[in-house]
């Protein structure tokens, strides 16, 4: 599954250093289409070594799993509310920040009876339910009413309408289940059969066989279409409209997936959706029980804690649902949410109202998810600062790059906490020894801009009794020099083009579940392409998500 | 639903009968029914491993004196009332290869092998690997001694907290992790979830448990043929862990004499809350003993924390603050941080103490005592932390094995003998017919002078 062909980046999970900037530089250069050879780069650009587009190709479409959040707003959406206790389903595996690599998934005795138990649940919940979710049940609960059931809930659950042996291994489980403890029990072995099911569990795509339009590919099928737009945009099963459409065959070209994307777009999920993917890139959801000493931050509780993250949350849909949705507002936008609480602890004046409201920032110290509490938090040790990670953090989800690794039987460490120094002069050796400056040079620069922000987010202007040193730069980008502060840092990121590829490389990975590869030079141009002529707008950017190979097809190959 | 939170650490109250669970094969009234006495050599044995993070300080590990009339160090004096019944074994190189150092120690430690290239990004820049390309010994032992009871193993851990290769030690094969469960209430009622059930309810849940998962089988079987080589192969690992579960729920266990239903056990206020390690892990310690005696399973594993540990040990007196690994880091000259982690490693040296004392507790039919029966393994991912060393890596065993193994010894090997043998030897012990474990270019066959 895993291979290394000489002289080309690993398959999909390490992003070779300069991919992004790769990206970049050829971007506007060359056209990506088949069957071309590759066109001479531009005078002065000179692009790493490396695959260019020169191959349309799906990538690779490993199996997908609902991951923990999909089951929950699967059901959801299949029942029609949170009836079901989910909680022995355990967390799934995170690979590049996201948790639904489906490279890395694992299936284990615990997983696959908590599987079971859930769908138990479910079965149990719906039979005592039966005028809800089995209406004919209320005039004739009889095999052919629980025929009809299991057609009808089996179709959404399942996602596609079941063929004549699934309908007939439903009925026999009906029956059994009726002899066992009559009609409920009857209906509630075939829900729990039904969520137990693979059908239910994987996003299962055998195809509907090779297409003329890209060689070494299959189509999929309009269901499978809707699995994947809907998944993509809503993180849930398609909805009637959805299914509607594939049946009618209107489920097929570009413009179907567009359109359907665009009306996805629409709907709360979808910010459910664009939540999720910032909570994951930003690491955000480390801030529930996140560790911090409160010796040194009295001041910081859970309660602050999960401040911190509805901020970012309400920022975040403000911004791309409400106000402009580029990702460089995300980044510079001068303004926040918060309550009284978190007004304080900026420094800012309350919004008016009790709860959370918006807050003018005024733009000096605080302006932009960079600045705010919750990334500054994650990216923060239990009782100081943390440059190194906030400039690993700029490095490698922002650009998408990887510094080398630093020397083998170093000691590793972490200065002491030392009240009167400040971290940068703590952080000293690593630029002064020349054994760890070759990778720490890359980092430290960036990370000391963000040091007027101590380890929970609170601007400073002293510390170890000395003024904090702001300043840091950026080197090996397309927005290179010094900066003073995160603000300013803000404002380089949002005018890089590195990272707008790389932030769409980010969506790649989440979108499509799985790390890049040498295969999907194609498909990241055109999404890179996209996002860079939208001006870095993030719902056209989920909308390029619907158009590529990688989404539309998957390799012959991968089929019997 | 907030995607910030994980709402894991929650379990609502739910009927004591569980429609499904593996715990469908011990009824209460098997739990309490007085033990009749036992033919000797039927008891089971078992293997536990207790894995601790971030390397220890050799110097105040090492026991000294000789093989069999040695004194226990400062990390390793909280053991001191069970001297007779550890073995401990110094000079091992723990082998491994992929990640950064701890992403190789943790992978290697119970595989003897190498990680797979993955997308798990390394920590310190050392690039990235997957997961494990091996078994790992426990679920070696457990696919020989775990086919009759209702866990073919039971894997708990505290506070683990990443779902990543530093955060998984258990493998029941190249590329398949095994998820420790964190959540003492969710262990207790995958355990124990049926406890006050009568047989009829017993007997009719699992007939309806067999035939759901009977139909589930077969549309995973109807799936596969429609689809690819490496489709079908995940899916396959699906179905067989369903054949496993299925297998499980007519298992017969043989109860100790110890057996007890211990009720739901009394949470902490968080789960994730850095100050409830301790409670947690005692909690743990108690449910692991306990499915042992139960004969739940013959086969468990407890992880405190993970690799790279950030744990900050506020309970010690005086109370530590520095997270774990940022202290593990502190060069060897600094006398502070070296006492900080000898504290660190000798609670958890405690920690082992009281599994070891729960297991001496509980009695076989036949008089014995569970220990007397069981091979406990601490094993740590590291050697010593500031370097990432895996040489002179920490192991102490406790119990007999069942008689394969003579207690009461201080091992001193040198030459870097890579652990391999040593899960070899422990294999052996467990009646497991090996001369080679993990990647072959390593091992040498079984570790000379442990059994």
């Amino acid at each position: 599954m895993w291979t290394t062909s000489p002289g080309s980046r690993a398959s999909g999970w390490m992003p070779r250093a300069g991919w992004a900037a790769c990206l970049a530089a050829i971007m506007g250069a060359m056209a990506c289409s088949a069957g071309k050879e590759a066109a001479a780069p531009e005078a002065g650009v000179a692009p790493s070594a490396g695959p260019l587009c020169a191959t349309r190709d799906p990538g690779p479409s490993p199996l997908r799993r609902l991951t923990r959040t999909e089951y929950g707003q699967t059901v959801h959406d299949l029942f029609g509310g949170d009836v079901l206790d989910l909680s022995q389903l355990p967390p799934g595996e995170r690979a590049l920040g996201f948790d639904n690599n489906a490279d890395v998934i694992s299936t284990s005795d615990l997983l696959v009876d908590a599987y079971q138990d859930v769908a138990a649940q479910a079965g149990d919940m719906l039979a005592g339910n039966l005028a809800q979710y089995v209406p004919c049940a209320m005039s004739s609960a009889d095999a052919d009413c629980a025929a009809t059931f299991a057609a009808d809930f089996g179709r959404r659950a399942w996602r596609r309408p079941l063929d004549a042996d699934e309908r007939a291994a439903l009925a026999a489980v009906f029956a059994a289940g009726t002899a066992a403890g009559g009609f409920s029990e009857g209906i509630a072995r075939t829900t729990a059969v039904l969520l137990a099911s693979p059908q239910f569990l994987y996003r299962l795509e055998p195809g509907a066989g090779a297409t003329a339009d890209l060689p070494g590919a299959v189509a999929l099928s309009p269901y499978e279409l809707a699995t994947r737009l809907s998944y993509l945009v809503w993180g849930s099963m398609p909805d009637e409209t959805l299914f509607d459409a594939a049946q009618g065959g209107h489920l097929a070209a570009p413009d179907d997936l567009e359109r359907e994307a665009r009306r996805m777009l629409n709907d709360p999920r979808a910010h459910t959706i664009v939540s999720t993917f910032h909570a994951q890139w930003l690491g955000l959801d480390r801030l529930d029980g996140l560790d911090k000493d409160t010796v040194v931050y009295p001041m910081y509780t859970p309660a602050l804690g999960a401040a911190f993250a509805q901020e970012t949350n309400r920022f975040v849909d403000e911004v791309v649902w409400n106000r402009e949705g580029t990702l460089a507002a995300l980044l510079t936008a001068p303004y926040t949410f918060g309550d009284a609480t978190l007004a304080a602890f900026y420094g800012l004046p309350a919004g008016t109202g009790s709860g959370f409201a918006l807050l003018q920032t005024g733009g000096a110290q605080r302006a932009g998810l960079l600045t705010q509490g919750a990334f500054l938090s994650v990216y923060g040790k239990a009782n100081q600062s943390d440059p190194v990670h906030r400039g690993r953090f700029v490095r490698e989800r922002m650009f998408c790059t990887t510094p080398a690794p630093p020397p083998q039987n170093i000691v590793i460490r972490p200065p002491d906490l030392d009240p009167r120094l400040t971290t940068r002069q703590r952080f000293d050796q690593h630029t002064s020894d020349p054994l760890c400056s070759g990778c720490h040079a890359r980092l430290d620069p960036i990370g000391f801009g963000f040091e007027h922000y101590d380890g929970i987010g609170r601007w400073r202007d002293m510390e170890g009794g000395q003024p904090v040193d702001g300043t840091g730069s950026l080197t090996e980008t397309d927005v290179d020099g010094d900066f003073d502060g995160a603000v300013q840092l803000a404002g380089r990121l949002a005018q890089s083009t590195e990272v707008q590829v790389c932030y769409a490389t980010q969506w790649f990975r989440f979108g499509y579940g799985r790390g890049e590869t040498d295969a999907d030079a194609c498909t990241l141009h055109d999404l890179a392409t996209a996002f860079v002529a939208a001006k870095g707008n993030i719902r056209e950017l989920i909308v390029a998500l619907t158009q590529t190979d990688a989404f539309r097809y998957r390799r012959v190959g991968d089929l019997p | 639903m907030s995607h910030f939170l994980d709402d894991r650490s929650k379990l609502s109250r739910r009927a004591v009968l569980r429609a499904g669970g593996v715990s469908l094969a011990l009824p209460l009234l098997e739990i309490m029914r007085p033990r009749q006495a036992r033919a000797a050599g039927a008891v089971p044995k078992r293997f536990v491993v207790m894995f601790t993070p971030n390397g220890t300080i050799h110097p105040r590990w090492v026991p000294s004196g000789s093989e069999t009339n040695f004194t226990l160090s400062p990390i390793l004096s909280p053991l001191a009332s069970f001297q007779d019944d550890l073995i401990v074994v110094d000079g091992l190189y723990q082998q491994g290869g992929g990640g950064d150092g701890h992403q190789t120690g943790i992978g290697g430690m119970l595989t003897g092998q190498t990680l797979n290239p993955g997308p798990f990004q390394g920590g310190a820049n050392a690039g990235s690997a997957g997961w494990a390309n091996g078994v790992s010994v426990d679920q070696e032992i457990a696919a020989h001694i775990g086919a009759s009871t209702a866990l073919s193993s039971l894997e708990l851990g505290v506070q683990v907290g990443s779902a990543d290769d530093w955060g998984r030690m258990i493998y029941g094969g190249p590329n398949q992790p095994l998820i420790p469960e964190e959540n003492p209430a969710l262990a207790y009622q995958r355990l124990f979830g049926t406890a006050g059930a009568s047989p009829a309810q017993l007997t009719s849940l699992r007939a309806r448990k067999k035939s759901i998962l009977d139909a589930v089988q077969a549309q995973f079987q109807a799936v596969s043929a429609r689809l690819g080589t490496s489709d079908r192969a995940r899916l396959d690992q699906h179905a067989t862990a369903l054949r496993d579960i299925e297998t499980r729920l007519d298992a017969q266990a043989m109860p100790s004499m110890s057996c007890h239903d211990p009720g739901a056990p009394s949470l902490p206020s968080s789960l994730t809350e850095n100050d409830n390690f301790p409670a947690i892990g005692k909690l743990q310690m108690d449910l692991l003993a306990l499915a042992l005696a139960c004969d739940l399973t013959r086969v468990a594993s407890l992880m405190w924390s993970r690799s790279v540990s950030l744990t900050r040990f506020t309970w010690l007196s005086p109370a530590i603050t520095d997270a774990h690994h940022d202290l593990s880091h502190k060069p060897d000259d600094d006398a502070t941080s070296q006492d900080k982690l000898t504290a660190i490693n000798s609670w958890y040296a405690a920690q082992f103490a009281y599994l070891i004392g729960k297991l001496a507790d509980a009695q076989e039919t036949d008089g014995t005592r569970v220990l007397d029966n069981t091979l406990l393994m601490w094993c740590n991912e590291l050697g010593k932390g500031n370097t990432h060393s895996r040489q002179l890596a920490p192991y102490v065993l406790a119990g007999k094995a069942g008689g394969a193994l003579r207690t009461g010894r201080f091992l001193s090997y040198t030459g870097d003998l890579p652990h391999n043998n040593l899960l070899v030897s422990l294999l052996q012990a467990m009646d497991v017919p090996v001369t080679r474990f993990g990647k072959d270019e390593w091992c040498t066959g079984p570790l000379s002078g442990l059994l």
